[in-house]
């Protein structure tokens, strides 16, 4: 299992790549990271963190509807969205992720990060 | 990589964790009747929405709907235009990246070098539009007023 580390301060996020399901995407988001980028919250589709990354991937993997711990690429802004919540459906996105450890981090600081966006950490972590 | 492709590139690299020269003096700015938070409003929704009109046409690129030197046209005239507005808005280095990336936009030789020249500076525009969002306080601004619509006194 291949996945994305998040660090945010000093906490972490885990994030397993769906290689089989978005190919294209996670490898090209293995060619970006390590990266470091600013963490904001979506506006309107109510409990989803969002970062970008400085490529476009093609659509792949669209998906209509998302569950908490699903994380999606938003093509048309080439952003990474990771749902920790209740959603409110705003826009189709490519299903390239899962959350696999700290969800609940990133419940814990949404809050925070709605206020104000914070830089964080995303590393490409190779997994056995 | 061709030469406008790296000059974007780097442009995108430099202001990925700097803010974008200009940024702090969008507050400053004296464009009255209004304040500062209107101003860092509009010039967020000039990059956003110029980012989002270049992706469609990026996606339009090879569909045969209107040929390459059509869409290299409007792109490059659609950025020649949100430069200019950049400039209003004090952000006059972004303005004339995205001014470089108009004149090659304008004379990209195959739909292949407009979507290359296109991603780069969608990418750009996007972490312009990622930077003016961060500073304006979207929670606090959440039920700031009611909706007031004109009506023609009677």
């Amino acid at each position: 299992m291949n996945c994305m580390r998040l660090r945010i301060g000093d906490q972490s996020c885990d994030i397993e790549l769906l290689e089989e399901a978005a190919p294209e995407t996670c490898a090209g988001l293995k060619e970006v990271l390590p990266l470091k980028t600013i963490l904001g919250h979506a506006k309107f589709a109510n409990e989803e963190v969002i970062f970008m990354v400085p490529r476009l991937f093609k659509r792949e993997n669209i998906v209509n509807s998302v569950s908490p711990g699903d994380v999606g690429y938003y093509p048309d802004r080439q952003t990474i969205c990771i749902f920790y919540g209740e959603i409110v459906p705003f826009a189709q996105v490519g299903l390239v992720g899962r959350v696999r450890y700290g969800l609940d981090v990133l419940r814990s600081i949404a809050p925070a990060v709605w206020a104000a966006p914070r830089f964080i950490d995303v590393a490409y972590e190779a997994q056995p | 990589m061709s030469q406008a492709i790296k000059q974007l590139r780097s442009a995108t690299e430099a202001i990925w964790t700097r803010p974008p020269a200009g940024l702090e003096a969008l507050s400053a700015m004296h464009r009255p009747p209004s304040g500062d938070l209107p101003k860092r409003l509009y010039a967020n929704f000039d990059a956003y929405w110029l980012a989002g009109i270049l992706y469609q046409l990026r996606e339009m690129c090879g569909d045969g709907v209107l040929d390459g030197a059509t869409l290299a046209r409007v792109a490059g005239r659609t950025s020649e235009i949100a430069a200019r507005r950049l400039r209003t808005w004090g952000l006059d280095e972004a303005a004339g990246t995205v001014e470089f990336a108009a004149d090659e936009l304008a004379g990209a030789k195959s739909p292949g070098a407009l979507k290359d020249i296109l991603s780069e500076l969608i990418v750009f525009i996007d972490r312009i539009h990622v930077w003016i969002d961060s500073t304006i306080p979207w929670a606090e601004m959440g039920d700031m007023g009611p909706v007031r619509i004109p009506r023609i006194e009677q």
